[in-house]
């Protein structure tokens, strides 16, 4: 039996995305600003894919997927839009992953991105998206996301993860914290503990992908987000821990000075 | 004298491995006295490295003082995506 009472307005949402529709802090108002976002997504691995299925579902009008790499087999396990066919023929990751999110969602554009994001190609791609989602396995890249995301005055969303645990914040320049005012430099890479020596649950990835995707749909549906709060999470044990970031005045990228 | 304290951090490795909340009882005056001394004493099996400090919630410096009572979470940036 169910519970959902048919209305006027949930009807004209369609029975597609009328489950979104249907709640109330989205609306069919919030639906329709959905379907007219384009969303960037940097990086198809355990992060992206999870955004990118959700986002194509949720029926973001335009998706972009960056990716260098292509499937390999220790992606299988955390990497859910790949399949055996992907992995034998050494498929491209945004290919493969566009080609999976077509058969999802046919009435979205999904475009791939087969490149390794650089100052050279970020501000582009910035450009013409609404939001950026950070699936990228490394801080370079997320700095360059970040200055991009300030210049552009856009919205991006952290995300990371590692083990059984991983992390999430979102950014808005002007309106919260940007990376740089908590990382004045990216951490560097060697002191940080890498997932191919300490693994990634299939499970963790999803649930930061999960968090990120909210935080992005609130953004684009709403308008608001859970600005500079960054969500650390621990799936194993089943918490999550929150702590405020405060915006750096004296920020080299947003700072005031800028 | 000592300050009662409680600290949250991350293990990777071991039987206390994810987040985790121990109580501690420490002399340090600041974060950073106190991230220092964990990381000498190897009481707390910290196996990351800690870039942030939060206190009762919120990211501080490292030269932030340390107060009896308080909540302070030593936190290691993920990277892997």
């Amino acid at each position: 039996m169910t519970t959902d009472i048919p209305t006027p307005e949930n009807a004209a949402a369609g029975a597609r995305y009328a489950r979104h529709a249907r709640l109330s802090f989205i609306g069919q108002a919030g639906q329709e600003k959905i379907e007219k976002s384009s969303v960037l997504i940097i990086g198809c691995g355990s992060l992206g894919c999870a955004q990118a299925a959700f986002l194509a579902r949720a029926g973001v009008g335009r998706l972009t997927l960056a990716d260098r790499d292509t499937v390999q087999a220790p992606n299988m396990a955390t990497q859910l839009l790949y399949d055996e066919i992907d992995l034998l023929e050494r498929a491209p990751k945004a290919e493969a992953a566009v080609r999976r999110l077509r058969t999802i969602n046919s009435g979205i554009a999904i475009e791939p991105v087969v490149a390794d994001i650089s100052a050279a190609n970020i501000d582009p791609l910035v450009d013409k998206a609404d939001l950026i989602l950070d699936a990228t396995d490394n801080f370079e890249t997320r700095f360059l996301i970040n200055e991009a995301a300030v210049k552009a005055g856009k919205p991006w969303i952290y995300g990371g993860v590692l083990g059984t645990d991983g992390m999430a914040m979102a950014i808005l320049p002007g309106r919260g914290p940007c990376l740089r005012c908590l990382f004045a430099l990216p951490p560097p890479e060697s002191r940080l503990p890498p997932p191919d020596a300490f693994g990634v649950l299939s499970t963790a990835a999803v649930w930061v992908a999960a968090l990120q995707t909210t935080q992005a749909l609130k953004a684009l549906a709403c308008g608001g987000a859970d600005w500079g709060r960054m969500h650390t999470l621990d799936i194993w044990n089943g918490t999550v821990t929150t702590a405020e970031v405060p915006r750096d005045p004296a920020c080299p990228c947003c700072g005031d000075a800028k | 004298m000592k300050k009662k304290i409680k600290v949250k951090y991350f293990a990777l490795v071991g039987e206390r491995r994810g987040v985790q909340t121990d109580d501690y009882e420490t002399e340090a005056a600041t974060a950073r006295q106190l991230l220092r001394e964990i990381e000498a004493s190897k009481v707390i099996p910290l196996t990351t490295n800690i870039s942030k400090a939060v206190i009762n919630g919120k990211y501080v410096e490292w030269d932030e003082p340390i107060k009896d009572g308080d909540l302070v979470t030593l936190l290691s940036p993920f990277s892997g995506g």
